[in-house]
């Protein structure tokens, strides 16, 4: 009867169609026999599939993540995987071998585009930028004379546990003087998985500027105590603050990263733009401007700012042209009121005549004689977080306001933020054409501007701060005379208003219960209408009177 | 024929001078309201000053006109003249209807002017409230709104409190609308004398000549 039972548990455990013996494999994969790698296991548990043999001809790859799942896993975020590399393009898996290292696939990479290049690669291994780090940090070795001792309060000189920039240098500076022969060694140590490899290697701001590696510092003094202390870590990574910025800036939004401009350590040159920017540039070139004055784009636009150029006002544009013409003011003073001029216009208004120019309208705050424009955040807190804007003033939601909406926002608005707002204006470049050959305009007429006429009429747009950005928005109609009190009462350019013989023959047409409302919609240019139509009706009258004075002969 | 003297020279001098800055301040001021003429002048080949001069000019001649008003305040002030001659008094009031009727029906049946003016008072009820209104009322408008227009960075408090350029603008146009309004009725008016030229005469020579029986049509 034993022996009966013991058959039958033989029966049960015996590999039916699963297990089948490494011993069988090396029967006709002898070599492996002797592998170096991955010995102690069976050939099935990673040729997985084999259920008898012979086996199929055609197997599944091996199942590497049976055991290694987690780096399987990190391997399959990496690049590598991506491109269709599997284990054993680096890992020879039946010899006890290291797997390839970088250099093996990519030697003598050039890194053209690595600033300071030479620095980087002596400090960092490939990881430190191009794999995902685990631990990073920086070890900042100080081997000081044999014999010499250092208390700890020459590094940490206000006892607060750490070492921030001023006390590290008061610190070099220390060594420097009174430590001749000392070693100061910097060790940028990052520790990733070499299988996470990402697809574009880290951007400068990780480290210079977020800390996102690289994020501790250490200073370790090696005298006969020997003792760490910690330090501030950008005084052994610089700090870049327009990195800060960056991300916020257009070219960041735009997914630019800095490596696409700052292809080398030279500076920056025009061919770096041209590559988006092309169509401009061109424009830009044959102009007399880019032939004599500023010949490269970073001599105007800083590709570091947040703001685009429909976000400056007036003063802020022209503070860009008057870096290198300081004498604006003076090469003006033929004009009546410069000063006024440059309060309300930008440079390019006159002297790039390709572009569009338009009145934009924005809402200001007026604190005695200093006007400011109000900001998202002074807007957020009336009217609560988060607002949209363009959706209280223009309950319709088109893509036009009318001065009527404008008009009442702005009366709501005083109601809420004070008297002292208003609706300002300037007038300034919509659409950039640059072109700036024009100098020296000999047209000096006033009434290019000073007219009903002028083109800037055509293109108005009330200007919204919203989060982050400003938002253009037309504004009905071609003449601000005609808005509303609330709107235009501030707003008053010589020469606008203007009574044409269509608005007479307009109001004279219309049927006697239309004519108050057509009336009042021509706002201030009733004015004239009225005036004019009492000094005919004055004449025709003193005409009569004259006429029937000969007549009687008195 | 009786002299019957109505201006003395101070005021024949300062009507003459008064009169030549009104005249320039129209002409400019309207092509500053109207800057399109300057368009027209240059089709039709006319030529006409700048426009930033002609806003050159007004302002000036602005600044000539308040210093003539000044003047002119300040002389039929101390002078007494102007209650002599512009005070409104109650006894004038029913006179107003009768003096409108006269210029309106009786000039042509060949009533008399029911007004005789005299160095005692050269004005009839109409004429008061018409260089009354004139002289205190529009002309001070429009001195005070074009001084603060000379300077609106200066006076940017007071125009503020006004109520903006805007309104400002309004305020110098629609008293300069009444201002020409008034000239056009005064120059119409001036040739009512006894023979058509005798009021401008007056104004030159300070009297008017008048028949010792027939008083004159004014």
């Amino acid at each position: 009867m034993p022996i009966l039972v013991i058959i039958f548990f033989l029966i049960l455990s015996s590999p039916v169609g699963a297990a089948v013996l490494s011993d069988d494999c090396f029967d006709c994969h002898e070599k492996f026999k002797k592998r170096t790698s991955h010995e102690s296991i069976a050939c099935t548990d990673c040729h997985i599939g084999i259920k008898e043999i012979p086996h199929e001809e055609k197997l599944a790859p091996p199942a590497c993540n049976a055991c290694h799942q987690k780096t399987v896993e990190r391997y399959s975020a990496g690049i590598h995987k991506s491109k269709g590399l599997e284990c054993n393009q680096c890992h020879e898996l039946h010899k006890k071998k290291k797997g390839a290292d970088c250099a093996s696939c990519h030697p003598n990479v050039a890194h053209k585009t690595l600033p300071s290049k030479a620095k980087h690669l002596a400090a960092l291994n490939c990881v430190a930028c191009h794999g995902k780090l685990d631990k990073s940090g920086i070890t900042a070795t100080v081997t000081l004379p044999r014999g010499a001792t250092l208390e700890r309060k020459a590094v940490d000189r206000d006892g607060n546990g750490f070492a921030d920039p001023a006390e590290w240098h008061a610190f070099e500076a220390l060594l420097d003087q009174k430590y001749k022969g000392y070693k100061l060694e910097k060790q940028y140590w990052a520790y990733g998985d070499d299988h996470e490899i990402m697809p574009k290697a880290a951007d400068c701001g990780e480290c210079h500027e977020k800390r996102t590696r690289f994020a501790s510092a250490v200073g370790r003094i090696t005298d006969a105590t020997g003792y760490s202390v910690p330090v501030t870590p950008s005084v052994f990574i610089p700090e870049f603050p327009s990195l800060r910025e960056f991300p916020k800036t257009v070219h960041g939004q735009k997914g630019v990263r800095c490596t696409d401009c700052h292809i080398s350590k030279d500076k920056i040159t025009d061919k770096v733009c041209v590559r988006c920017h092309e169509q401009v540039y061109h424009t830009y070139e044959k102009s007399i401007h880019a032939k004599k004055g500023a010949t490269s784009c970073t001599d105007c636009h800083n590709p570091h700012l947040i703001n685009t150029y429909k976000e400056f006002n007036a003063k802020e544009r022209i503070a860009i042209c008057s870096r290198c013409h300081k004498d604006y003011i003076t090469r003006h003073e033929w004009l009546p009121n410069t000063a006024l001029h440059f309060d309300y216009l930008e440079c390019t208004t006159c002297h790039s005549p390709g572009s569009e120019k338009s009145i934009v309208f924005f809402f200001a705050d007026k604190k005695g004689n200093k006007k400011s424009a109000l900001q998202y955040e002074d807007l957020e807190r009336v009217f609560g977080k988060d607002v949209h804007l363009k959706s209280v003033i223009n309950t319709y939601a088109e893509n036009i306001v009318k001065g009527e909406e404008i008009g009442r926002f702005v009366v709501d608005l005083k109601k809420k933020m004070g008297k002292t707002i208003f609706v300002d204006a300037e007038i300034l470049v919509t659409k950039v054409h640059h072109d700036y050959s024009v100098t020296r305009l000999k047209e000096r007429n006033c009434v290019t501007c000073h007219s009903p006429q002028a083109h800037f009429y055509n293109s108005m747009y009330l200007i919204l701060p919203e989060k982050d950005r400003h938002i253009y928005i037309p504004v009905k109609g071609t003449l601000l005379s005609v808005y509303p009190i609330g709107m235009a009462l501030d707003i008053y350019l010589l020469g606008e208003e203007r009574i044409t013989k269509d608005d007479i023959y307009a109001l004279l047409g219309k049927a006697p219960e239309g004519s108050p409302a057509y009336a009042k919609s021509l706002g201030f240019k009733l004015i004239d209408l009225v005036g004019v139509i009492l000094v005919i009706l004055v004449i025709l009258s003193i005409l009569a009177h004259a006429l029937l004075r000969i007549l009687v002969k008195r | 024929m009786k002299k019957v003297f109505l201006h003395t020279l101070t005021i024949r001098i300062w009507h003459w001078i008064n009169a030549v800055i009104v005249i320039a301040l129209m002409i400019t001021g309207i092509q500053i309201r109207v800057p399109g003429i300057e368009e027209l002048a240059r089709q039709m080949a006319v030529w006409i000053p700048e426009y930033s001069v002609v806003v050159m000019i007004h302002k000036y001649i602005g600044y000539a006109m308040a210093l003539s008003f000044l003047f002119w305040s300040v002389y039929i002030l101390a002078s007494g003249s102007f209650r002599t001659h512009y005070l409104l008094r109650p006894a004038d009031l029913p006179t107003l209807g009768k003096q409108a009727r006269y210029y309106i029906f009786g000039l042509f049946q060949g009533s008399e002017n029911p007004f005789i003016p005299t160095a005692e008072g050269k004005f009839n009820p109409l004429q008061k409230i018409a260089y009354g209104s004139v002289m205190l009322v529009i002309t001070p408008l429009i001195v005070i709104t074009g001084i603060l227009f000379s300077d609106i960075f200066f006076f940017r408090g007071v125009i503020d409190w006004l109520g903006g350029v805007r309104l400002l603008v309004a305020l110098h146009v629609v008293a300069s609308y009444l201002f020409l309004l008034n000239l056009i009725v005064h120059l119409y008016m001036c040739t009512m004398g006894h023979h058509i030229f005798d009021h401008i005469k007056a104004m030159i020579v300070g009297f008017e000549e008048m028949p010792e029986d027939s008083p004159s049509k004014h």
